[in-house]
């Protein structure tokens, strides 16, 4: 059969444009020729680079445009080649408590807090428990709050959760719970104490080479018009700190270029109730987490008040004693209260030494973690208050009447 | 000659013109669409946000949908949606000491990762922490041992330490595999499998990788000793269309799609040896022409006779 002439016919163009696709990307064999050449010491340049004129692009400085923002390299005014090893309000130490004693060269000399004499009334309970409801149901902040997740459900999306936001939970519950404490306590020590929010402090040290800064930001510190007394006179140099062997102390703290050392104590030692009692440290869950996102454990926790506390005292020793003090002549004792609006830890600080490195060591003293109440919402459109512990008050009055 | 000589002679060698570079409209000029890049063993599931410097916190992570990032085109069906997981970057470098004691790692946390089956153990040395892959009977505040030294007599290994391929007895079953020294971690990472080392030769040593492959490695080719964790994780069925889905994997056909001959057991002779290391061919440098002009439906229109 002879081939009509229509059924030869193609579009050339359109097969050679789908050629065109593979066959324009060139794969260059190399024959080794440039190779040869440079051994022999004869330059070789690419054809591209004199044929095509290189036009550098000019920088045109415009005048009158918004300043440059700040770039956080060397040349800050505040970098230095030295790195700092900085402990924020939000950072948690990997290893905790432990790593904690070694920082600050402490040791624990018993469980538990040295004998107190507890003691409550039911009229107090009762006005804790309004206190409670008051700080976490009733007021009238509706903020968004974070994200409830289920691990075991997580493609399920909860309804978003409307209420208090948690630093202010714990802000009113602090104020209202210490105001309690100072209506129901004697009027001679009230008029002792003072009540310092928003307080800054901070503290650098030289341990093993590294240069170390500890810095607390917006604490409430209860004052005194007399330093707290020592706790205890056990010479300390025979406990052992704890091995985190192979972990440095140092891990997890902050290293940073651009910084200001600063020994900070915010309050005047010429104001008479300018001696530190007891720091109340918010712990707020959304700020305070590991770099490594996984949950903050309890030790975390424990390490964190003692480091505070920690640096609570030693900027109010270097404030009194100087810089040059080591083994202070009068210990600086520094209650803590750390709370994240339910559970409360209570601890308390002996600063014998500022050489943290030496024999003599601090002494640190503290409970576990005291839940205040087991339940406090509203549940079928009824403020409820479960579990109530009573023990939390009788240790904030205790350590408030402490003298 | 004598004149060919002198017109020789007035030829001199100057500055080439330099060619000006004119704005070509791109209406007619033949762009092919672009095709992305499918089965040289990159994925489109997701892009990782990588900082500059190794960090520990979890990175940020861009579903891709199956698409290729580069062309924006479908690359891969059946890929999109599901939970987005962050990312734990993982520190592929077991790096130890060449001579001494190796050097010791403390394991802090195992993590469940969701861009991996295997678990991810949190580990922490001197002041840096770093992630690694867990193996199977890893457990928080176990010590992990590094060592990139071969001694004569192989090590007596234990679970999750890193060795050189050399320095490992023959049976060792081994996981996170170079297969180029100071590569970083390379073969078998899934969870509960594991390579075996089989024999050694001269400076080589020859593992069974999972899929029964024989590699023939460099003996100073690190390698982490044990199986890899969440064994389970094989004999576990996905259970249900919603969880394909959470797991990031799109409805699929119900068409039966194995009736070509090319499925089915094979029955062939096993495959040599694969020997890395060996001499890599030079890869050849493209060049991309560009032609400006339209290519015409006959010879005559192209080229206008």
């Amino acid at each position: 059969m002879r081939p009509s002439p229509h059924l030869c016919k193609q579009h050339l163009g359109w097969h050679f444009k789908k050629l065109w696709a593979t066959q324009s990307a060139r794969k260059i064999r190399d024959a080794g020729i440039e190779q040869k050449l440079l051994e022999k010491g004869v330059p070789v340049v690419r054809a591209a680079d004199i044929l095509w004129e290189k036009r550098p692009l000019e920088k045109i400085e415009v005048v009158g445009l918004k300043p440059k923002p700040v770039v956080f390299d060397h040349t800050h005014p505040n970098w230095h080649d030295k790195t700092i090893l900085t402990y924020r309000d939000n950072n948690v130490l990997l290893k905790g408590l432990q790593q904690a004693k070694i920082l600050t060269n402490t040791v624990e000399l018993k469980q538990g807090l040295p004998d107190f004499t507890l003691k409550s009334t039911k009229q107090i309970d009762r006005r804790v428990k309004e206190i409670i409801l008051t700080s976490h149901v009733f007021d009238a902040e509706q903020k968004i709050l974070p994200k409830v997740k289920d691990p075991e459900r997580p493609a399920w999306n909860f309804p978003r959760v409307y209420g208090i936001t948690q630093p202010r939970v714990i802000k009113l519950l602090l104020n209202n719970l210490l105001q309690l404490i100072e209506n129901s306590s004697d009027l001679e020590v009230v008029k002792q104490r003072y009540v310092f929010d928003d307080t800054h402090f901070s503290y650098n040290f030289e341990k093993s080479s590294d240069l170390i800064q500890f810095e607390l930001t917006g604490d409430t510190l209860l004052t005194s018009t007399k330093p707290l007394p020592p706790v205890t006179e056990e010479p300390t140099e025979s406990f052992q700190l704890p091995d985190i062997h192979p972990i440095k102390p140092t891990i997890t703290l902050n290293k940073e270029n651009i910084y200001e050392v600063r020994g900070i104590y915010p309050i005047s030692l010429k104001f008479a109730k300018s001696h530190p009692h007891t720091i109340f440290v918010p712990h707020v869950e959304t700020e305070v987490k590991n770099l490594y996102e996984e949950p903050v454990t309890e030790a975390q926790i424990f390490g964190r008040s003692l480091l505070k506390t920690f640096t609570v005292a030693a900027s109010y020793a270097k404030e009194k004693y100087g810089n040059d003090v080591t083994v202070l002549p009068k210990p600086v004792v520094v209650q803590c209260v750390h709370t994240n609006g339910r559970f409360f830890h209570f601890g308390i600080f002996q600063l014998n030494t500022l050489d943290l490195e030496g024999g003599v060591k601090n002494v640190w003293f503290q409970t576990g973690r005291l839940p205040l109440f087991e339940t406090c919402c509203y549940k079928v459109g009824r403020p409820v208050l479960e579990g109530y512990n009573n023990e939390v008050i009788q240790y904030l009055d205790a350590f408030y009447n402490n003298v | 000659m004598t004149s060919l000589a002198r017109a020789l002679q007035k030829l001199c060698i100057t500055q080439p013109q330099i060619a000006p570079r004119f704005i070509v409209s791109v209406r007619t000029r033949i762009v092919t669409p672009p095709k992305p890049e499918i089965g040289r063993g990159k994925s489109f599931r997701r892009i990782v946000h990588f900082p500059e410097n190794y960090t520990v916190k979890p990175l940020e992570v861009t579903n891709l949908g199956g698409r290729d990032p580069k062309t924006g085109r479908l690359a891969v069906k059946g890929i999109g949606g599901g939970i987005k997981h962050k990312y734990h970057w993982i520190d592929w470098h077991r790096v130890g000491p060449s001579e001494g004691p190796p050097q010791e790692e403390r394991v802090i946390q195992i993590i469940k990762d969701g861009c991996r089956t295997a678990h991810v153990a949190l580990v922490a040395y001197g002041d840096k922490l770093k992630y690694i892959l867990a193996t199977e009977n890893m457990k928080p505040g176990d010590i992990i041992r590094t060592s990139s030294h071969i001694p004569r007599i192989p090590v007596r290994p234990n679970e999750g330490d890193a060795y050189p391929l050399g320095a490992l007895p023959i049976g060792t079953q081994i996981n996170c595999v170079e297969h180029t020294p100071g590569l970083g971690g390379f073969l078998v990472h899934a969870a509960g499998t594991f390579a075996t080392i089989l024999r050694k030769v001269d400076n080589r040593v020859i593992i069974l990788t999972p899929s029964k492959k024989e590699f023939s490695l460099l003996e100073n080719c690190m390698c982490t000793v044990g199986r890899l964790s969440n064994v389970a994780h094989g004999d576990t069925p996905i259970g249900s269309a919603q969880k394909n889905r959470e797991l990031g994997n799109r409805p699929r056909s119900g068409l039966w799609q194995r009736k070509t001959g090319r499925f089915g057991r094979k029955i062939r002779k096993p495959p040599p040896v694969k020997v890395f290391g060996g001499e890599k061919p030079k890869e050849r440098e493209v060049v991309q022409l560009n032609f400006s002009g339209h290519f015409g439906k006959h010879l005559r229109t192209q080229f206008q006779y």
